[in-house]
């Protein structure tokens, strides 16, 4: 099915669906390449045609993440079918009410929200149990053609095969499967070691139709008679439109309508207890996406500032403020063991140091983008969406429309890069309000200038660290004092700022005695939302940071001290928010992860001057990750040799697509550590496109990766983002054993550049 | 006032006005859309195509400047170029956005240096960012695709 394959409505798939009973297989010949469809409660997923071909369902959007592959694995790991005679297909949210009258998807198939690392954990029984159900019926279909006991069927690659020597095919067999009420109750599924396909590398399965330029993406797609829309939006923070000429802009060619988008708290998804803040603007719609950019250039607006206008975040001040304050005033407790305070000074020393980092913004590569169509009647709406979190996008379009949840089709179509950004629904908020209005299908497209200039962005922070160090080098006490943007308003029903910012059972609680973490929050007029790893990755720059500088203030080795206040180790209670479950942090695979990098890096062999490698580890999404980077500082540059991971994420379902996301994490890390600010004066965000966002080129990236999985039989772990967190610090840890330079601020470059510029001297070839 | 492109080999009559970026003009009027908007300054490499087999960035090219230059996208190499195959053997893609651009970029560099050492594929590529990083399976797929035998009527019709 192409991107620009009109959505198949609910109500069609109901009719296909009505005319099979209730099915998880059907063999009935499809017109083209017809939607899988949800039925039931375990999900829809697999479609079987006689001629033997396999259609697996993805309820997941792709970002880049490889759930388009690994998710579909899981299923034909249990339905027993070879992977290459299988084909995915992105499948339409299906939104039904559950027993609380609550409009969701896909109920006990695991999240249809890419988000957390979350898809394969959260899936890989649930969607077993949709593969071994499907085989189940397959089963009954064939006991029920030879008239034998099913127990005595066995299948292989497609084919089941009973003792006296009958056989047939999945296909042969479909038919009568698809007419089988779907089985109850949970099937035996697979022990690892009789797994063919999952932990076996599978390539991308839609890299294919990616190299020849197939319209997969949000961006793409089209409905019919559709019109295109850009949005004129205040360029202040918070700010309004105050007086609009609407005179300039519909008289051009093409321009259809104007249409007013209100400020307003956006509509909360239902998924997360926070709003998405829109920014008041003018949408412009026209017949083409470049009229509606003339047009939107010609408008005459003029905007009232909004209460950010005096925001000046990127003076020293804003932070000098802030850092005054972490100083004078109590933070709110996020975790207090022991005594700190009470620490007597005598013949212990103390070690502190400053941390802080920029907000960041997420620069999908594809900008957000939107396909939204209302009924004329406006009793149903239909969309077509690049997005992360469909549930929330359906529950928005209901909230701006009025029109019921479970009457609205979500067709998830290729993201461009999501990051967090597209978790948000700003861009399905403003589409939906369009469509209303204009009563035809609109496709709305934010521009690079959009996108950097209205992104939620990662919080920025300010980080101090005190340590007390015994002097036989053990850490007997350990203060951080943050001050975070904070990624949640605290609005009504938001969780309080510091439960998203700092994760009170990482790394190093548990292993010092006295401990206790005080968050602050710092203002901003900026929006703010989940970047990849959200809170991870500065947190785990202050702290893995500050882990280096108490080794080096002590003359102890890096790798050796984590190790000693590992010790034995233990598992850990965490939590991640008060509403989530608890998961386990076993600080021996976290060991296990830093010995492994250590190993395969060479940690402790000798390099020429001018050259380092720096050490980071982080646990985050029940994942460990260590990583070793190894830099050049000469000839006026950093140059990144080779970054070495160690990582323990479970069992690896797809190896290739998790070495991958391990590589891009690392690139992505460096991308955002080294060049990227967001930054705010006159309440106006600065940067404009990528000539002052500055993003990681080829030249740039690390000259080398290797990727070590812990072999591993528990269950599987997230992936898509425990990479980025250890790779700012371990980096700048780097550079310090290279340079002797200690840099305390993301990005690094602009204390970076008189390091360099001091450094020129000629690299020597290896 | 129409105006007249030559596009993958078709001289087709377009109606967008003539300032239109070439970007806009395949992507909604021609129905091209493998060639990706990310940046609209020419800052990101994703809208990149040839033009008489030399990379130019669509975003930023009014159609009213071609003239009779050949323009070739993405389409227009069909799956079996030998970059390609080398993007699909080695998993370039993650999301994938920018994946039309990097490889029109190297087929451009293919074309004029048919052997590239690291340094000619970082300046050749420099220009296109790859969000997810995927940076060095993209130089590990052009030496990959540099050192496959070329089928000589795939480079052919890459270079026209």
């Amino acid at each position: 099915m192409s991107a620009a394959t009109s959505t198949t409505s609910r109500r069609e798939l109901l009719k296909a669906a009505s005319g099979a009973g209730a099915l998880l297989v059907f063999a009935r010949p499809q017109a083209g390449r017809a939607a899988a469809r949800f039925v039931g409660e375990i999900g829809p997923f697999v479609r079987i045609d006689a001629d033997g071909a396999v259609t697996i369902g993805c309820h997941v959007g792709e970002m880049g993440q490889g759930v388009s592959t690994s998710l579909p694995m899981l299923i034909a790991e249990e339905l027993d079918v070879p992977f290459e005679r299988v084909s995915i297909q992105a499948m339409p949210l299906h939104l039904a009410r559950n027993a609380r009258g609550q409009a969701r998807s896909y109920l006990g198939a695991g999240q249809s929200t890419a988000g957390g690392s979350n898809s394969v954990r959260t899936g890989f029984i649930p969607l077993r149990q949709a593969g071994a159900r499907a085989r189940r019926m397959i089963l009954d279909a064939a006991a029920e053609r030879w008239r034998v006991p099913a127990d005595e069927l066995t299948t292989r690659a497609g084919v089941v095969r009973h003792p006296s020597g009958r056989a047939a095919t999945y296909g042969e067999l479909a038919a009568e499967a698809a007419k089988r009420r779907e089985p109850v109750g949970d099937m035996v599924l697979k022990t690892p070691d009789q797994f063919s396909i999952v932990g076996k590398p599978q390539r991308h399965l839609d890299a294919d139709r990616i190299v020849r330029g197939e319209p997969l993406f949000g961006i793409d797609a089209e409905m019919p008679g559709m019109l295109h829309a850009v949005v004129a939006r205040s360029p202040y923070l918070g700010g309004k439109v105050a007086t609009l000429d609407e005179g300039h802009g519909l008289g051009l060619p093409g321009v259809v309508a104007l249409v007013p988008i209100p400020a307003a708290d956006a509509p909360a998804p239902p998924l997360e207890p926070r709003s998405t803040p829109l920014a008041a603007g003018v949408a412009v719609v026209a017949t083409s996406f470049w009229a509606a950019m003339q047009a939107r250039d010609a408008l005459r607006i003029t905007w009232s500032r909004g209460p950010g206008a005096a925001a000046d975040e990127s003076s020293a001040r804003a932070y000098a403020d802030t850092w005054a304050r972490m100083e004078t005033t109590p933070g709110d407790v996020v975790r207090k063991d022991g005594d700190f305070a009470g620490l007597p000074a005598s013949r212990a020393r103390t070690v502190s140091a400053r941390y802080e980092a920029a907000m960041v913004a997420h620069a999908c590569l594809e900008p957000p983008n939107a396909i939204v169509s209302v009924d004329p009647d406006g009793r149903r709406a239909q969309a077509i969406l690049a997005t992360q979190a469909p549930d929330a996008a359906a529950a928005t379009i209901a909230r701006v429309t009025g029109i019921d949840p479970v009457q609205i089709d979500v067709t998830l179509v290729r993201m461009g890069g999501g990051f967090g950004r597209k978790f948000d629904q700003d861009m399905v908020a403003e589409a939906a309000i369009v469509a209303k209005a204009v009563r035809r299908p609109v496709k709305l497209v934010w521009t690079r200038e959009d996108d950097l200039q209205h992104d939620l962005y990662r919080p920025g922070a300010c980080h101090i660290l005190d340590a007390v160090v015994a002097p036989r080098g053990r850490i007997l006490g350990w203060r951080h004092r943050l001050a975070t943007h904070s990624r949640v308003a605290g609005a009504a029903g938001d969780p309080a700022p510091r439960l998203t910012e700092y994760y009170p059972d990482g790394f190093p609680a548990g292993h010092v005695p006295n401990m206790q973490v005080e968050y602050h929050l710092l203002p901003s007029a900026a929006p703010r939302g989940a970047w990849r790893a959200p809170g991870h990755v500065v947190n785990a720059f202050a702290i893995e940071c500050f882990l280096d500088e108490i080794a080096v203030a002590t003359n102890r080795d890096p790798v050796e001290l984590r190790l000693d206040m590992i010790g034995a180790g233990g598992v850990h209670s965490y939590m991640y928010l008060p509403q989530m479950p608890r998961r386990s942090f076993d600080t021996r695979r976290y060991a296990a992860v830093i010995r492994r990098a250590a190993e395969a890096s060479g940690w402790g062999k000798p390099l020429p001057a001018g050259r380092g490698r720096g050490f980071a580890a982080h646990f985050t999404f029940e994942s460990y990750v260590a990583q070793v980077v190894e830099v050049t500082v000469a000839e006026g540059r950093l140059r990144i040799d080779r970054v070495t991971a160690a990582v323990d994420a479970g069992m690896i379902v797809n190896p290739n697509g998790a070495r991958a996301q391990i590589e891009g994490s690392i690139n992505d890390g460096l991308s955002a550590a080294l060049g990227q600010a967001i930054t705010v004066q006159g309440g106006q965000v600065e940067q404009r496109n990528f000539n002052d966002y500055e993003m990681l080129r080829m030249d740039g990236a690390a000259r080398r990766i290797d990727v070590s999985f812990i072999e591993s039989r528990e269950p599987p772990t997230g992936l898509g983002e425990p990479g980025v967190p250890p790779l700012a610090p371990a980096l700048a840890n780097a550079i310090f054993a290279a340079t002797g330079v200690r840099l305390r601020r993301t990005p690094m470059l602009p204390d970076l550049r008189p390091v360099l510029a001091a450094r020129t001297r000629k690299i020597p070839r290896r | 006032m129409a105006v007249t492109l030559d596009v993958n080999g078709k001289t087709l009559n377009v109606n967008s006005p003539p300032d239109t970026p070439l970007l806009w003009v395949l992507r909604d009027e021609l129905g091209l859309t493998g060639t990706k908007y990310g940046c609209g300054v020419a800052q990101c490499g994703a809208c990149t195509v040839l033009a008489d087999g030399a990379p130019v960035r669509s975003c930023q090219l009014p159609i009213s400047a071609i003239g009779p230059a050949r323009i070739t996208t993405i389409e227009s190499l069909g799956g079996s170029h030998p970059l390609q195959q080398a993007w699909v053997k080695l998993d370039v893609p993650q999301c994938g956005y920018c994946q039309s651009g990097q490889i029109m970029s190297a087929v451009a560099l293919l074309n004029s240096t048919p052997n590239p050492d690291d340094a000619a594929i970082t300046g050749a590529m420099d220009g296109n960012i790859c969000r997810c990083g995927a940076y060095q399976r993209i130089r590990a797929a052009i030496k990959e695709a540099a050192a496959a035998p070329a089928p000589a009527q795939v480079v052919a019709a890459a270079k026209a």
